[in-house]
């Protein structure tokens, strides 16, 4: 055996050949839209792109082109007469299925590769955009494995289908069915989840049965013990792959927030592996003869449409179980029905028997109704159970940042002050709650055994336990010194200018200078690993100062033509602002003063310095300078407000 | 050669083919002959390895021909429904084909596309319904394949470039030692040229033979005796059919002609003429005798 049986080159030459218009246009629209897109971004403001900024058109592109890509390669197992020609080729089915996977990856390989190029070339070409190149790289990873993943979907799909839509339809199963519910379970239990929820009778139910002792209607008891129906397992979160999560994700629904993690990477990769093994065993085994329908079987049409079924009415049922009318159930069954009908058209282009056809819908609608009631009612997998402890026994109490102002990761802060833990295990069980309160999700550590709840605090306690979390918060950041020498990129104020290496060092070396007669102000975002972070300081660096209004002068330079409507004018007295103010526009001589501006050379502080605003049409922008004489007297004279 | 063995071959509920037997020799122009549905475009596809049969064999020259690209080198396969690239001349489909098959010969199939005027450089598409069964047939003869299937060859081609046709392929068979398997609902187009034919009918071979022995087997005959006679006077003969009318009647018998001639005139006939039967009327009679109403032939 050589390798010529497991892959033809002349034959994916010949394949890839006769579809080289599609294939040009599955190769160049994502990186063309992607240029567009940043083209469109770039403006007179600094752009520093992240994952997010870029990532929304190739997750878009996830889900169409390598399944364009698989109809592409695989056409001919959709049509009768090219089944024949290309069945009695004299190339076994084993090495058409590695070749054009091999070659789809390679298209895909060729396919991202081309639009980071791109995206690297626009960044570089475009002064105000950045792309920082750890982005780049994971661009490129992410959605090299995850589209070879939805393409293997694709092809396992295309093994088992016998016409397109029916392949869609698979490929979604496949790729959707399993994360979906998973998901609609988790979202459904969401308010289930944690102990005492107003909407959870049951917990309200036990609270009571167990409060005989309880002080201040809590359920805090005289020997200083707690009662609580508490559920001790934390909802799993499933790391789905990356196509599901960037449609859940899409959806709002509770998922992985890191849509960078290597395990759903893995995942991926693995599953790619099965999905190619198991989609070249089934194209062999494959009945040619199954092609511009769905299934020649019954059955199995039947079948494949009830998972399709199954997903839309558990769903429904789900939504429409809380509390919609009769007329809504009616609507939502005649709208089912008709997809029910409408499936049959698209994948097999005719309705044939009927009355099974309905039987069928029945089953699965019956099935979907007690699927969604058992997991919104039921709660089978998740019980609570009854737990009795007392101040002593909790080994650690942490609560999460997630709910605080702090951001959107879920962190957990272990609470280590008595007090606060007291007032927080209090505030989980206190159901006599009036005025305004916070709530904070807790993890309770008691006996080895892990917890969670949720606590309802009141506004001063919530201060201090935002307190705990900054501080926390604050232990773990970097100095700002550090941060800025750590940066990929670095802008600053209005993201107008990002600073070269000149800028970078003059920056850095502010902090090692002690503090003049006066100070500025300066804020820095910095881009590292995916991260901008904002950081405000003073800082009384001439140096850097002359440097920033050589740069802005610059930036005026470019922009004034076309860009720039307003300039104001305000004089510093100390540190602060409070002296003079001028203000001109495009009717008041703005162009001047925008003449008379670029002719100033350097900061002296021993004149007056003037904050200076520049008003833009993509925003505002603001840098230190002096003013001569020449021009204040023309700002006096200009500027009926002014003075 | 092919051996088919107990192919058995359904759509659903609809069985196709019934435990099918034939064995085609190396060297024969094969023509398969069936009405519309009896099976002879699956037979051909499940031959060529394109369809799986739900039961038997197909052996080629001793090995499976499914998923077995050496074998299928040696196979090529015409369909009825011609299928080409959108947008391809036949140059382009040439290279397609010359990309698996390795004794493809570029420059027989621009001969050949010389000889039956078909401009190599022009868009398939653009030919007429006949001129693309012209480019299938020659891009298929220049594979230079052993064994070459053609499901309904011959449909839409005019007359002249049939027979242009025909002899391409004869002189081919000569030159290559290729084996040809022609089907067709239309027994006159196999009949000059291909040298065995066998009947396809609910599933299976009913009828099959070499076309020599055939059409020297079976004859039709004019008669009439001094004495009055009926079919009961022919009870010697291995008599398929027989009508009379008035005192003259016509018989259709099966025998060796010396033997049979010689036993007609010992009933001392006042006529007695030998007519030609065409293929045509041979299978209707054999199909006659089989029980079978075998019109749709003609």
């Amino acid at each position: 055996m050589n390798s010529m049986s497991f892959f033809n080159f002349q034959y994916l030459k010949q394949n890839l050949k006769k579809s080289r218009v599609t294939l040009a246009f599955v190769l160049l629209i994502l990186p063309i839209l992607n240029v567009i897109l940043l083209c469109m971004r770039a403006g007179n403001r600094v752009s520093v792109l992240n994952v997010s900024d870029i990532f929304s058109l190739a997750n878009v592109g996830m889900f169409i082109l390598p399944v364009v890509l698989s109809i592409l390669l695989f056409s001919f197992v959709f049509r009768k007469k090219s089944i024949d020609f290309m069945g009695s080729m004299p190339i076994d089915r084993k090495t058409i299925f590695i070749t054009n996977t091999v070659g789809g990856i390679f298209i895909i390989f060729a396919l991202l590769l081309v639009t980071t190029l791109f995206m690297g070339i626009a960044a570089f070409l475009f002064p105000t955009i950045y792309i920082p190149f750890g982005v780049l790289v994971d661009y490129f990873l992410i959605y090299f494995v995850n589209y070879i993943f939805v393409f293997t979907i694709a092809n396992l799909a295309m093994s088992v289908s016998g016409n397109i839509p029916t392949m869609i339809v698979v490929s979604l199963l496949i790729m959707f069915f399993v994360p979906f519910h998973h998901c609609l379970y988790q979202t459904s239990n969401d308010y289930t989840h944690y102990n005492f929820e107003y909407d959870c009778p049951d917990c309200e139910k036990k609270l009571i049965e167990n409060k005989e002792t309880c002080e201040k209607d809590s359920c805090k008891n005289k020997n200083g013990y707690y009662s609580m129906s508490i559920y001790s397992k934390e909802e799993p979160v499933m790391h789905y792959s990356e196509p599901s999560q960037a449609l859940f994700r899409f959806l709002g629904a509770p998922v992985d927030e890191n849509m960078y993690s290597s395990s759903a990477l893995l995942v991926a990769g693995l599953l790619s592996i099965l999905y190619i093994l198991l989609g070249c065993v089934l194209f062999i085994r494959r009945k040619m003869e199954v092609c511009e329908t769905s299934f020649q079987n019954f059955f199995t049409h039947q079948f494949v449409k009830a998972f399709t079924l199954f997903t839309i009415l558990s769903f429904g049922c789900a939504l429409l179980q809380q509390e919609s009318s009769f007329a809504a159930w009616l609507f939502f069954i005649a709208l089912v029905l008709i997809y029910n009908f409408v499936y049959d058209l698209i994948t097999k282009r005719s309705i044939t028997k009927i009355c099974q056809s309905l039987f069928w819908f029945l089953g699965i609608f019956v099935i979907s109704l007690l699927y969604s009631y058992n997991f919104l009612y039921e709660n089978w997998d998740s019980e609570p159970v009854s737990i009795k402890f007392n101040d002593n026994d909790v080994e650690h109490l942490s609560i999460s940042a997630f709910n605080s102002d702090l951001g959107a990761e879920e962190n957990w802060i272990e609470i280590k002050d008595r007090s606060l833990k007291k007032a927080i295990l209090y505030g989980s069980v206190d159901r006599n709650l009036t005025g305004e309160f916070d709530n904070y999700d807790i993890k309770l550590e008691i006996n080895g055994e892990i917890y969670y709840g949720i606590s309802h605090l009141s506004l001063p306690v919530s201060e201090q336990v935002e307190n705990v979390l900054l501080s926390s918060s604050d232990d773990e950041k970097d100095s700002p010194k550090d941060t800025i020498k750590n940066a990929e990129i670095i802008t600053i104020n209005d993201d107008y200018i990002a600073l070269d290496k000149e800028g970078r060092d003059l920056l850095l070396e502010t902090f090692d200078e002690e503090n003049s007669k006066i100070t500025f102000d300066l804020t820095t975002y910095t881009y590292q690993n995916h991260e901008m972070k904002q950081q405000n300081f003073e800082s009384s660096s001439i140096k850097f100062q002359n440097y920033l209004f050589k740069k802005y002068k610059e930036k005026l330079e470019k922009i004034r033509k076309n860009s720039i409507y307003n300039i104001d004018f305000e004089q510093l007295k100390g540190n602060t602002i409070g002296g003079a103010t001028y203000q001109v526009d495009e009717y008041t001589g703005l162009d001047s003063v925008l003449d008379l501006i670029l002719k100033q050379e350097k900061l002296d502080l021993d004149k007056n310095i003037y904050l200076v605003t520049v008003y833009t049409n993509n925003g505002t922008f603001y840098y230190y300078t002096n003013i001569t004489d020449t021009m204040l007297s023309y700002l006096r004279r200009v500027d009926v407000y002014g003075g | 050669m092919i051996e088919i063995k107990n192919i058995s071959k359904s759509y659903g509920d609809t069985a196709v083919l019934k435990n099918l037997n034939c064995t085609i020799q190396d060297g024969l122009i094969y023509g398969l002959v069936g009405a519309n549905g009896s099976g002879k475009s699956t037979l051909l596809r499940i031959i060529n390895g394109i369809y799986l049969a739900d039961e038997g064999s197909i052996l080629i020259d001793g090995e499976n021909p499914l998923d077995n690209s050496s074998v299928k080198q040696n196979l090529v396969f015409v369909p009825d429904d011609l299928f080409f690239y959108q947008g391809y001349t036949i140059l382009d489909m040439a290279k397609f084909y010359q990309a698996l098959y390795e004794k493809f010969d570029m420059e027989y199939l621009k001969r050949l596309a010389r000889i039956l005027k078909l401009d190599p450089h022009k868009k398939i598409s653009q030919f007429s319904k006949g001129m693309k069964r012209q480019c299938a047939l020659i891009l298929a003869i220049a594979t230079n394949a052993k064994y070459m299937f053609f499901d309904e060859t011959f449909d839409g081609v005019d007359p002249v470039v049939r027979t242009v046709l025909k002899r391409i392929l004869a002189s081919h068979m000569e030159e290559h030692e290729t084996t040809i398997i022609l089907t067709s609902h239309n027994l006159r187009e196999l009949e000059d040229i291909a040298d065995h034919l066998g009947l396809l009918q609910e599933g299976g071979i009913l009828f099959e033979g070499e076309i020599d022995d055939i059409k020297t087997n079976m004859f039709k005959v004019q008669i009439s005796l001094e004495k009055d006679f009926d079919e009961a006077t022919f009870k010697d003969f291995e008599l398929l059919s027989f009508k009379k009318v008035g005192s003259i009647a016509t018989l259709i018998v099966k025998g060796d002609m010396k033997k049979m001639d010689s036993k007609f005139k010992k009933l001392k006939p006042i006529i007695l003429d030998y007519l030609p039967l065409t293929l045509e009327e041979i299978f209707i009679y054999e199909m006659e005798v089989l029980g079978y109403e075998f019109n749709e032939l003609l």
